[in-house]
């Protein structure tokens, strides 16, 4: 447990994008503790998501509860298992050098950053929980929040792939004597002809699957609903199938303000 | 007491113990004590309006103990996503004295509210109109936390000098303290107390979302408005805004031009 902090700690700190460290691959990133200190950070936003079953029904919903502290986890882990061939065999088709591990490495980091984002804010949302009883407002403020982290994981994703791109491009210049890593200036503006395509391949292709990661995360976030649950609709596992995310977000915010 | 008020001085003018780069421990307690005391003795004034009368004194003490409790359940709700973002933004190490420029604003806005008070109880002897009472202490809620921008101010100029991102940060600070404390404000009402109803500690029909019902009070004072009149407000609004825009970004240049290239965004090799 423990060792699984440090780890997120690390990330979190950035130590994990050090430019130094970087230039010798994405080994310094573990994925098993990682990995485990996500579950856990999605299990306890998803218990403050399920506390307004809780607290708005009687009898409690506590299956509500629990299947919120499930989902949140798997939210992310299907969606991640979803685009990451894509990411993958996308990038390797167009020339990036990072094997399976080190793209699935260079991915986690940022995702395990959002859900961290996403748990600290799970105070707030279960304050909120407490005090209000307005479905659309929880319903908002959710995913507000979750937007919120997401932005703030995609801004470490892109600071990571610029050290990376920046590391590796010093790697690939920098004779043996010079330790290219110790001074990150230089080595950013001293741009090798052969190297470049691949740094900017390799930011568009993480760019383009950054907006396949969003929908498919949104519509899987949609599939895998309710995450809140409608005070006046019983609990189930999963919804009907019908509209998507963003029809709905729309009535949503009609329904705050209009009804 | 004339220790309390030694302590209070000093730290209105932030030199002793509340120097700027004073260590933490030997302040943290009296920040805690001013912050009490000094939020107590205001929310024991705000009580007045209904509490002097027998048999509803104790909404005296309900009020005094709700001004610290609002400030504190608010900062302790959002202290750990900002904890995460500063991390996040590679500030970690300031923490320490981030923590201590925050905790040193609640303590400021309680101290501020406790000068204030006098002018409240002039106030409520000269008025008897609960609805003007509440705008009054809104009011002076809102004064204190402008005062108070000056000693965060005082704080983090040195953070700021050293990493111009915690600038951006403190912004998101108050944005998601306001966002909190709004709602908190509304969950712990009445901290006046209406002299109609029975003293509570908490109003049965105060839980409830302060966004929502504020939007849906807006929306129906909007709704009352004849439509072409609305239309035209909305129209002539357009042209003050755009001149406040531009108002706006002359100073932020100017004010850019001033302090060097470096203000207000982070350096180029930081990021890099």
């Amino acid at each position: 447990m423990i060792q699984w902090l440090q780890e997120l700690d690390e990330v979190l700190r950035g130590h994990k994008g050090d430019p130094q460290l970087l230039a010798g691959g994405t080994g310094h990133i573990h994925i098993k503790p990682l990995v485990a200190v996500s579950i856990v950070l999605g299990i306890v936003y998803g218990l403050c998501m399920g506390l307004y079953a809780v607290l708005t029904r009687t009898p409690p919903c506590f299956a509500q509860m629990f299947a919120s502290a499930v989902k949140v986890p798997i939210l992310f882990i299907l969606t991640l298992v979803i685009t990451f061939p894509s990411l993958y065999v996308f990038s390797a088709l167009l020339g990036v050098r990072l094997g399976p591990k080190d793209t699935l490495r260079l991915i986690l980091a940022p995702v395990s950053a959002n859900l961290a984002v996403l748990a600290s804010l799970g105070p707030i949302a279960a304050f909120f929980t407490l005090s209000t009883s307005s479905y659309p407002f929880m319903k908002l403020l959710n995913f507000l929040f979750f937007a919120v982290s997401g932005v703030i994981g995609l801004k470490v994703l892109l600071t990571m792939l610029a050290r990376l791109d920046a590391a590796q491009a010093g790697r690939a210049t920098a004779t043996p004597n010079s330790a290219p890593a110790d001074d990150p200036g230089p080595t950013v503006t001293v741009t090798p002809v052969a190297l470049s395509p691949s740094g900017d391949i390799m930011g568009t292709t993480f760019r383009l699957w950054l907006v396949i990661y969003g929908l498919v995360g949104a519509q899987m976030g949609w599939v895998l609903r309710p995450f809140v649950g409608a005070p006046n609709l019983a609990f189930e596992w999963f919804r009907d199938r019908e509209a998507n995310i963003f029809v709905d977000l729309f009535r949503t915010i009609a329904a705050l303000f209009g009804a | 007491m004339r220790v309390f008020f030694r302590a209070a001085d000093d730290f209105l003018h932030g030199r002793g113990v509340f120097a700027v780069d004073a260590p933490l421990m030997g302040r943290l307690r009296w920040l805690l004590v001013l912050m009490l005391v000094c939020g107590l003795s205001y929310g024991a004034v705000m009580g007045t309006f209904s509490g002097l009368k027998a048999g509803r004194l104790h909404q005296l003490l309900y009020s005094g103990v709700k001004v610290p409790l609002l400030l504190l359940a608010t900062f302790v709700l959002c202290l750990p996503s900002f904890f995460v973002v500063n991390t996040l933004a590679g500030l970690r190490d300031d923490f320490g004295q981030v923590l201590r420029a925050l905790v040193a604003t609640q303590s400021c806005v309680t101290v501020v509210l406790a000068a204030l008070a006098p002018i409240t109880a002039l106030w409520y002897v000269s008025c008897r109109d609960y609805g003007l009472v509440l705008l009054f202490n809104m009011v002076m809620f809102g004064v204190a936390t402008l005062a108070a921008q000056i000693v965060v101010r005082r704080y983090y100029r040195p953070l700021i000098a050293r990493e111009p991102r915690h600038r951006r940060l403190l912004w998101a600070w108050f944005v998601l303290y306001a966002f909190v404390g709004v709602q908190m404000g509304w969950v712990l009402r009445p901290f006046i107390g209406n002299p109609e109803a029975p003293v509570a500690f908490f109003r049965a029909e105060a839980w409830g979302n302060a966004y929502v019902v504020v939007g849906g009070l807006i929306l129906r004072t909007v709704g009352r408005v004849p439509a072409p009149l609305l239309t035209f407000t909305c129209i002539a609004a357009l042209p003050w805004l755009v001149v406040l825009a531009v108002i706006w970004r002359r100073a932020v240049a100017s004010r850019r031009r001033k302090m060097g290239p470096n203000f207000g965004c982070p350096p180029a090799s930081r990021e890099a």
